[in-house]
């Protein structure tokens, strides 16, 4: 599914903004989300968020919300509220406690994929990337407006 | 994305361009393109300021650079052409004011005909250019010039003894007033004679008449409230900071509130014994006066109670009376309004120094309105014509853009990215 990833069709020097669901400090989550704090910008709540990430090797508390509403949809890993993609990183052992949320997550969902390592993730993520052509832009009502009568007023 | 352009359409003012869009003679085709290049246009703008927005939040500064920052890099703004443009445009209009003035050192509309309105209007734009530009040469002697002229004058424009069967314009007393308190007349005589003069004369509703005749002629007085001279009684109170001016400005305010009609806007007449609201119709200029009075009493602590309320409704009314100008091939070229009251150039310039003279105004609105009014200015290079408005009150239009250039001066929006 992840092979071959197609051209990004994000605006040139857009970095698209992830949540990471975890129990890190934000300081261990820079080490442990490195490599997609590197490509990504960080959402501050899943609401300005293109992609949530779930990790299951640190969940977070609470973790249900991130994971467990699903009404109206079916099959994919897709977080309702926020209407995007919800990918599941487990890669070290589960533990009895996040065994317990996996087997919530599997019931939850159709069907679920882990991503084992930091790769596995970056290249499925480059491929919904890919495959959504919108972006949550990272603009304030105020710029809003003043875009929007710029826009319409001026055209070049 | 749908609902995304769907509310894009519903914004009140893409609905009102595109209805003009609609409604003009431009083939059908290129109405559709027009469409799409807007979208276009609107998108690009959003990745931009996307791009250039730091992942910490900023101040509404910082927030107003980025989108000038990016717009520019899209190339659709360029600050530093409007700038440079208005700054032209200015040093033309005030040339052609050095050039036009008379003999007896006042100014006015005929060849040597000197008139109050036009020497006081040139005199707070002569004070409002050595506020705002570096000039050279100063402006010093011809504000001296317009003082004398107008302390010269002052039993013209006075509203004590008016003689038998003779008319005065508040408007005109009200504007002298203003205009010497300004240069730092306000100790002159007839000035503080006609400061007072509009304090014992309010009329019971709270307003001003505009036509003033003197108390012994068979005429009713102090019935006439009219919005415009009721704006140039509050506006001639504040700048001279009478002691009466809370109780006095305070009713006006009132008064205006009171006449406000339910969409927003004001009536062009003026009331009439037992008719205590003005008559005729809604008025882009008289809605324009009734905002600048609320906004100088609001600027001088005498803020109405549901100021925000009566503003935003203001102001929605007369945007929603702008229209676009268009080239002859079918291009922009500027937004202005119509007046039946008054020539479209009076009537913008009079919406520019309005809308610049509220915080909350668009400033990429006021700047079409700012375009507009600088391609209808005259241009004969080497001419004593060059740089005047033949169809408007150029000093008028000078200090209005002269308003609108010390907006735009400090406005992040403004800021070129260089």
């Amino acid at each position: 599914m992840s092979a071959g990833a197609p051209a990004i069709t994000t605006a040139p020097g857009l970095r698209r903004k992830v949540y990471i669901a975890t129990g890190l400090s934000q300081e261990d989550l820079q080490t442990q989300f490195g490599a997609v704090l590197g490509r990504y910008a960080q959402a501050e709540s899943t609401r300005d968020a293109e992609f949530i990430i779930f990790d299951l090797d640190h969940p977070p508390k609470p973790f249900a919300p991130f994971v467990q509403d699903r009404r109206g949809v079916s099959g994919e890993a897709i977080r309702p509220e926020a209407l995007v993609p919800c990918l599941i990183r487990c890669t070290g052992a589960t533990t009895p406690a996040t065994q317990w949320i996996r087997d919530e997550i599997q019931s939850a969902f159709n069907s679920l994929r882990l991503y084992q390592s930091d790769d596995e993730l970056l290249r499925e993520l480059q491929w919904i990337e890919s495959m959504i052509p919108y972006v949550k832009r990272n603009v304030t009502r105020e710029q809003q407006d003043l875009a929007l009568a710029i826009a319409l007023r001026f055209a070049g | 994305m749908v609902s995304e352009a769907v509310n894009t359409l519903r914004d009140e003012q893409v609905r009102r361009h595109f209805l003009a869009v609609l409604d003009s003679d431009q083939p059908a085709e290129k109405k559709y393109e027009e469409l799409i290049a807007f979208f276009e246009r609107y998108d690009n703008l959003l990745n931009e300021i996307s791009v250039q927005s730091a992942a910490t939040p900023q101040d509404a500064s910082g927030a107003a650079q980025e989108v000038s920052r990016a717009a520019e890099k899209t190339g659709l703004w360029n600050p530093q052409g409007i700038r440079t443009r208005v700054e032209d445009c200015l040093r033309r209009a005030l040339q052609r004011l050095r050039v036009c003035q008379h003999g007896d050192g006042g100014w006015g509309y005929y060849v040597e005909q000197s008139v109050t309105w036009g020497t006081a209007q040139v005199l707070l734009t002569l004070l409002k250019a050595r506020r705002v530009l570096e000039l050279d040469p100063p402006v010093d002697p011809l504000v001296v010039q317009a003082r004398d002229w107008l302390k010269g004058h002052s039993s013209t424009w006075e509203l004590h003894d008016i003689p038998s069967g003779a008319e005065r314009s508040s408007y005109e007393a009200c504007l002298a007033v203003r205009s010497l308190c300004e240069a730092g007349d306000a100790s002159f005589h007839a000035v503080s004679r006609t400061l007072e003069w509009i304090v014992t004369n309010q009329n019971d509703d709270g307003g001003w008449d505009a036509r003033i005749r003197r108390a012994e002629d068979s005429w009713p007085r102090r019935v006439y409230s009219e919005v415009g001279a009721t704006r140039m009684a509050i506006q001639a109170l504040v700048v001279a900071a009478n002691p009466a001016l809370r109780q006095v400005v305070s009713k006006s305010a009132r008064w205006l509130e009171s006449v406000q009609n339910e969409d927003g806007s004001w009536n062009s007449g003026s009331c009439h014994p037992g008719q205590t609201k003005p008559m005729g119709q809604p008025s882009i200029s008289k809605t324009c006066d009734a905002l600048q009075g609320i906004a100088s009493a609001a600027r001088a602590g005498i803020r109405l109670p549901k100021h925000d309320d009566i503003l935003r409704r203001a102001v929605d009314w007369i945007m929603a009376r702008e229209q676009l100008r268009r080239t002859q091939d079918g291009g922009q070229l500027g937004w202005g309004y119509d007046d039946p009251e008054m020539p479209d150039l009076d009537s913008t310039c009079l919406a520019m120094e309005t809308l610049v003279s509220i915080p909350e105004a668009s400033m990429p609105a006021v700047t079409t309105n700012a375009i507009w009014l600088m391609e209808a200015q005259y241009s004969e290079p080497g001419s004593v014509e060059d740089g005047k408005w033949s169809y408007g009150d150029t000093f008028r239009i000078t200090a209005a853009l002269l308003d609108y250039y010390a907006k735009i001066r400090d406005n992040a929006l403004f800021t070129t990215a260089g």
